[in-house]
């Protein structure tokens, strides 16, 4: 159980999973997140409550993003990159993508 | 149902958590140059008032040919050079202390206005402080910062006093003590130049350090309204 969330780790969580090329095993997820077990274990049940995050179609331990979870991440990367000015990072998430 | 999607987008959210880092970073910046102004301040008050000490050593102890005896006093009055050599060092001293609060304040509105003075330090993954631990950490180092100017400004008066005292001294000299001008120079000085310079001074360290904690507090509030309307939009509650 997590209380006020932190933006900025849901944010790689999301993030992690947008790039990934494919559905992504728990510990590739954490490693591309950057987290320590324990957060990354909290966030992450979070993230599923909230139906960003679902197990992939007739696997167990896959992780794929949701339509949910893209709208997410784009409004959480844009709305930092706007308090934090803009980055070097490639154009915005595509509205589009995942639907 | 898949979101996938390869491409450069994983870069765009690292820079922003980079980004946020610059004002950890800025902050730092900030305490390592308020206590540069404070050791440079405190500096110049000891040199200047050690200068006095050097200028009756020299008077005392190394008499040249040049100098005057002051009737009333009996005391050798040192050459003109003996000023310099004993005041420069306090001079030296507050000119940088200045600079450096001039170039903490340039340094400041860099950081305002998210030009980083260079590039961001690599953190390994086991030093990368959440947003709000690097906060807190923040206005921990911004308050001391303060604090720190602050107490800089009161050393820097009494240097620029002293160094006021010292040109009285100076024109005395120069007079050889028939000058009735110089007590009346020591208070133009004072509150002509020293009490404007000063609050000047005052005036730079709180814009500074003002100006960056205003920034700070912005961040917070445009993050906290994020997190609010992130919350609100997707888990169907503000908190």
């Amino acid at each position: 159980m997590i209380g006020r969330p932190d933006v900025f780790v849901i944010g790689r969580l999301l993030e992690a999973m947008s790039t990934a090329p494919g559905p992504i095993r728990r510990t590739p997820l954490q490693q591309r997140a950057g987290l320590n077990y324990t957060v990354f274990q909290r966030y992450l049940e979070y993230l599923v409550r909230l139906g960003f995050v679902v197990a992939a179609p007739g696997t167990d331990d896959l992780l794929e993003l949701t339509p949910k979870g893209v709208d997410a991440h784009r409004f959480l990367a844009d709305g930092l990159a706007r308090i934090f000015g803009p980055v070097d990072g490639g154009p915005a998430v595509p509205s589009e993508r995942g639907r | 149902m898949r979101a996938a999607a390869p491409g450069p987008d994983r870069s765009r959210m690292v820079g922003v958590v980079d980004a946020s880092r610059a004002i950890l970073d800025g902050a730092q910046d900030l305490a390592r140059r308020s206590r540069r102004v404070s050791w440079l301040a405190w500096g110049s008050f000891y040199a200047a008032y050690g200068g006095f000490l050097v200028l009756v050593l020299l008077g005392l102890f190394f008499p040249v040919p040049g100098s005057v005896t002051n009737g009333s006093s009996g005391l050798s009055v040192p050459p003109l050079w003996a000023y310099l050599v004993s005041f420069a060092p306090a001079g030296l001293l507050l000119v940088a202390a200045v600079r450096e609060l001039f170039a903490a304040r340039a340094a400041s509105r860099a950081v305002i206005r998210g030009v980083s003075p260079g590039p961001a330090r690599p953190r390994g993954p086991d030093e990368r402080p959440g947003w709000t631990q690097q906060v807190v950490e923040s206005q921990k180092l911004l308050t001391n910062a303060k604090v720190e100017v602050d107490w800089s400004i009161l050393p820097i008066a009494g240097c620029l006093l002293g160094l006021d005292g010292a040109v009285g001294l100076v024109v005395e000299t120069a007079t050889a003590g028939s000058a009735s001008l110089v007590p009346f120079l020591g208070v133009v000085l004072g509150l002509g130049f020293v009490c404007p310079f000063v609050y000047l001074l005052y005036r730079i360290g709180q814009q500074w350090i003002g100006g960056f904690q205003q920034h700070l507090d912005r961040q917070v509030r445009e993050v906290s309204a994020l997190e609010a309307e992130f919350l609100w939009r997707f888990a169907g509650s503000p908190a």
